[in-house]
């Protein structure tokens, strides 16, 4: 076998893996979790290197992968908190960090919304894509992402208002 | 609500200052990489050996139904270009941009304002001044088209652009790791080759630069080839 995921993944990987990482630690909340998801993704896109000859379009793919994975890895934990609490175990709560602060408690109420909701204001407020992108990377129509951030947005106001009234 | 907008960006960015740049390659990663390449040809090979065989069967079926091996003709549907080539003075442009991924990327759209339908063909040379009208050093390599990006249908005609007057075409662009980091405004310039001219796209993006993530890597700046532009 030739050295093609070696060489070129490599080089990719050095290039976008850290931006990568912001994307999905932005996603999941969790730094760790964020680097296990950018490698899966890479190994996941090795195997497609050969139809992207052109670096410009490996963020794109990337972008969406990462994005997925982190839907993928949600839907999981959704499961498990789902069969923990038919079992009567206590599931382990996502955002559970103690706040110092209005950012602090900004970040941790964006982790507490729904996935959708919080890929959506990802990729407009941090990624700054127009609407349009993130409809392709959600597979829904712009007005959905709209919809999605606009919604997002109310529940993290009352998310941060509740957690200072607390 | 701007301003809650602001803090919850403001966050986030802070948030990514804490993922440091990234110089190794897990070599886990790159094992897991290899396997699945690995794999990936096994199925290419077993799917290509299938493909193979429902062909031969289609052919041979054919062969029985029409009782000849006579070739089947193909049809070209290419369409003669025109034979003009655009000048810089035909043409108007302008760069719109939007952030990605610790980079820059968007297009120069070139409208043809000229009275005659003329040709782009090509990748253009592309340059940035900063705000002082010094040439920025960048790196620039060749990218692919925006239709392939998007693994849209190829336009009819490309690599050839036709653009009939009022018309539009479009050069993606893709701007990384600007170091050290730039502050004001920045201008772009698009050189059509071929002695076609050179021209200075308008641009409302003209303050977007990329951050600076490695200051010891070199700025780069992906060019594509000339293509219909999408919005027409």
């Amino acid at each position: 076998m030739t050295d093609a995921p070696g060489g070129r993944l490599a080089e990719l990987y050095v290039r976008h893996a850290a931006e990568a990482t912001r994307l999905a630690y932005m996603l999941t909340g969790d730094r760790q979790l964020a680097e296990d998801l950018v490698q899966d993704a890479f190994v996941k896109l090795a195997g497609r290197l050969v139809h992207l000859r052109d670096p410009g379009a490996f963020d794109a793919y990337l972008r969406r992968t990462i994005v997925n994975l982190a839907n993928s890895h949600f839907r999981r934990k959704r499961v498990e908190r789902s069969y923990l609490s038919r079992s009567g175990a206590e599931p382990p709560r996502m955002g559970d960090a103690p706040d110092t602060g209005r950012r602090d408690e900004l970040w941790h109420g964006l982790q507490r919304l729904p996935v959708r909701q919080r890929t959506a204001i990802v990729l407009r407020i941090y990624e700054d894509l127009p609407e349009q992108r993130v409809a392709d990377i959600l597979g829904c129509r712009p007005g959905t992402v709209r919809s999605l951030v606009s919604r997002g947005l109310a529940e993290l106001r009352i998310h941060v208002r509740s957690d200072g009234d607390g | 609500m701007d301003d809650d907008l602001n803090e919850l960006e403001q966050v986030l960015r802070d948030r990514a200052a804490e993922v440091p740049h990234i110089q190794d390659v897990p070599p886990t990663m790159l094992g897991r990489a290899r396997r699945r390449v690995a794999r990936n040809a096994v199925a290419s090979v077993l799917g290509a050996v299938l493909i193979v065989a429902g062909a031969s069967a289609g052919v041979a079926n054919l062969g029985l139904l029409h009782g000849s091996g006579g070739t089947i003709p193909v049809h070209s549907g290419s369409v003669a270009p025109p034979s003009t080539g655009c000048a810089a003075s035909d043409l108007q442009g302008r760069v719109s941009l939007e952030g990605a991924m610790g980079s820059v990327e968007g297009s120069i759209d070139l409208t043809n304002v000229g009275g005659a339908t003329c040709i782009l063909t090509g990748r253009p040379a592309v340059s940035i001044s900063d705000a002082q009208g010094n040439e920025v050093r960048v790196q620039v390599t060749a990218s692919e088209p925006q239709w392939k990006v998007n693994t849209a249908p190829q336009p009819q005609g490309w690599p050839v652009v036709s653009l009939q007057p009022g018309s539009a075409a479009s050069v993606r662009v893709r701007w990384s790791n600007a170091c050290p980091q730039l502050s004001g405004p920045v201008s772009w310039k698009i050189d059509l080759g071929n002695g076609a001219g050179t021209l200075d796209p308008s641009s409302a993006d003209a303050s977007f630069v990329p951050p600076c993530n490695g200051p010891t890597e070199p700025s780069t700046l992906e060019v594509g080839p000339f293509e219909p532009s999408a919005g027409g």
